[in-house]
């Protein structure tokens, strides 16, 4: 059932996830990491989800998630999640070459 | 050091170009009031001041679940605060100024996505600046502006000077009608205490309506009300086809040889509107109380309705419907009684806008099992409608308050202090787009745990 009066916080969980996530990729100071727990709402989508996301300094964005409470991440789905991410940048990475190949 | 439970509080600054938001945003910077404030600037305005942070940003929006507007942040903000946070030592304070079409969810929302964010800062409150001569274009007009306002903690009417008084105080009453919670200001030149704008807790749990919402004339729900002179004999209410096969009618005993019955009585007839209504059809009985009827006039042609007085008097018929589209009457066994005097109201129609708030007051106890399904099912069904919401409700068998607030889908609540020797009462407000007064209203009374007493604004 959905508990709107039981939001707990999960800051140290949150930046533990960080941490195994921005070490797996290796992360500069410049990207910034979100970690959010959505409560999804649609009928057929699971009750709870997190959100992993990196934000770069150029305005990328690209996100990963899993179907836990922040809380329940192990480091093995962070790590999961970081290889998700990484896939994410390197298809950026070539996507802009490709765009680059195409201009030039 | 200005941070207050280890957080940062964050101001932002909404309003259109042009409002004044610059104008406040030097006056912020200037005036002696010992912080140290870091700036993220969306806008290129002209900041006077050398020796403060002060961050330029593009607006980038950051979907974390498509097309939702309850997921929605602003990556850019996310990134700046960030690595804000890593030099916290040089500043005490943040603003953000947005753009004059900036959405504020986004900006608000950012405040409350991430844990760590919300350890390190603190959403204080939006302040929105408003150029009173040209708004009104806007006003209704403007997604952007409407949300800017349904958005705001305080609004600052500036540049008061450039229009007179009566159209001022036409534009304060359009605000409020969108926004019946935030503390609104006059100012020319965007002159203005800091105390008003600066650390003013909109967004704290604590201080949920710590002041009482602001309502202007309560929506009625209730389009006529008609004074009537009626003795001993039968009465009958007689009602003839009409747009609507159900109609809700409230009858009330008025004081005798009392001017203006109809205006003192309306108030309490809007919260009887809002009680259990009573399904009757023709040739049922219609008593002088606080129960609300719903006159079920399924059929073709005249439809009567008995009238049971409890002694000779004065009494108000408040119908929800005009009488002369079901060409209403009282007759007795003689004929037609005319009302001695009749008032007609506005039906909620009154505002300008589809952004609006609702209001709920209300005494009686909550079943909290009941609550936390109608506000589960109300945020998922509406949470993209509703901007903002606030409340202290008393639930049954809790010593405690509990308090809530929220941003779209965002919900914070927690029990706060005991009632003690205060009286326990519901007071909840929902501002946002497209609300559905009734349906809230419905919605909240079937969670009372005990008869319900509700008014509603």
């Amino acid at each position: 059932m959905f508990d709107p009066f039981n939001r707990s916080s999960s800051a140290n969980a949150s930046r533990t996830i960080k941490g195994w996530v921005s070490s797996a990729l290796r992360l500069s100071e410049d990207h910034t990491l979100l970690v959010t727990e959505l409560k999804c709402t649609e009928p057929d989508c699971p009750p709870i989800e997190t959100v992993v996301a990196v934000l770069g300094p150029g305005g990328q964005q690209h996100q990963a998630k899993v179907h836990l409470a922040i809380n329940e991440i192990t480091r093995e789905e962070a790590l999961k999640l970081a290889l998700d991410l990484q896939r994410l940048m390197a298809g950026e990475k070539r996507d802009n070459r490709e765009d680059c190949d195409g201009h030039h | 050091m200005d941070i207050t439970n280890g957080k940062v509080p964050v101001t932002v600054l909404t309003g259109f170009l042009g409002a004044g938001k610059t104008t406040l945003l030097n006056r912020i910077l200037t005036e002696n009031h010992g912080k140290r404030i870091a700036v993220i600037e969306n806008e290129f305005g002209e900041i006077g001041i050398d020796d403060a942070i002060v961050i330029n940003s593009d607006e980038e929006i950051f979907e974390m679940n498509n097309g939702c507007i309850c997921c929605t942040v602003r990556g850019d903000l996310i990134r700046i605060l960030g690595s804000l946070m890593r030099r916290r030592d040089k500043f005490d304070y943040i603003l953000v100024e947005t753009t004059g079409l900036a959405n504020p969810a986004p900006v608000a929302q950012t405040f409350f996505v991430d844990d760590e964010i919300r350890e390190q800062l603190e959403l204080d409150g939006i302040v929105t600046v408003i150029d009173c001569k040209h708004v009104a274009m806007h006003l209704g007009e403007s997604q952007e502006c409407d949300e800017q306002v349904a958005f705001a903690d305080v609004i600052l009417l500036n540049k008061t000077d450039l229009v007179d008084d009566d159209a001022v105080s036409e534009l304060e009453g359009r605000i409020r009608s969108r926004n019946a919670l935030a503390k609104i200001y006059r100012t020319s030149n965007a002159t203005i205490e800091m105390e008003k704008i600066l650390n003013v807790n909109g967004f704290k749990l604590d201080k949920a309506l710590a002041t009482k919402p602001t309502f202007l004339e309560p929506e009625y729900p209730f389009e006529w009300g008609g004074l009537f002179e009626l003795n001993g004999d039968s009465k009958m209410l007689v009602l003839q086809d009409g747009p609507d096969p159900k109609m809700n009618v409230l009858f009330l005993r008025a004081p005798d040889n009392e001017a203006g019955s109809i205006t003192k009585l309306a108030e309490t007839a809007v919260r009887f509107f809002s009680n259990n209504k009573k399904q009757i059809s023709p040739g049922e009985k219609i008593d002088s109380s606080d129960q609300l009827y719903e006159l079920s006039l399924p059929e073709e042609g005249s439809k009567t309705f008995e009238v049971a007085l409890k002694e000779p008097g004065r009494y108000v018929f408040y119908t929800q419907h005009l009488p002369e589209e079901f060409s209403l009457e009282i007759c007795t066994t003689s004929g037609t009684i005319e009302p001695i005097d009749f008032e007609v109201y506005d039906a909620g129609h009154t505002h300008d806008s589809e952004v609006s708030s609702v209001g709920i007051d209300s005494d009686g106890d909550l079943d909290e099992e009941k609550l936390m399904n109608w506000l589960g099912t109300l945020l998922r069904e509406k949470g993209t409608d509703i901007f903002r919401m606030k409340g202290i409700l008393s639930v049954a068998g809790q010593n405690e308050r509990f308090i809530f607030q929220g941003v779209h889908m965002l919900f914070d609540g927690k029990r706060d202090r005991p009632w003690g020797d205060e009286k326990r009462t519901n007071q909840l407000i929902f501002i946002g787009r497209n609300l559905n007064r009734e349906e809230l209203v419905e919605g909240f009374n079937s969670c009372l745990a005990k008869k319900p007493h509700l008014s509603f604004h």
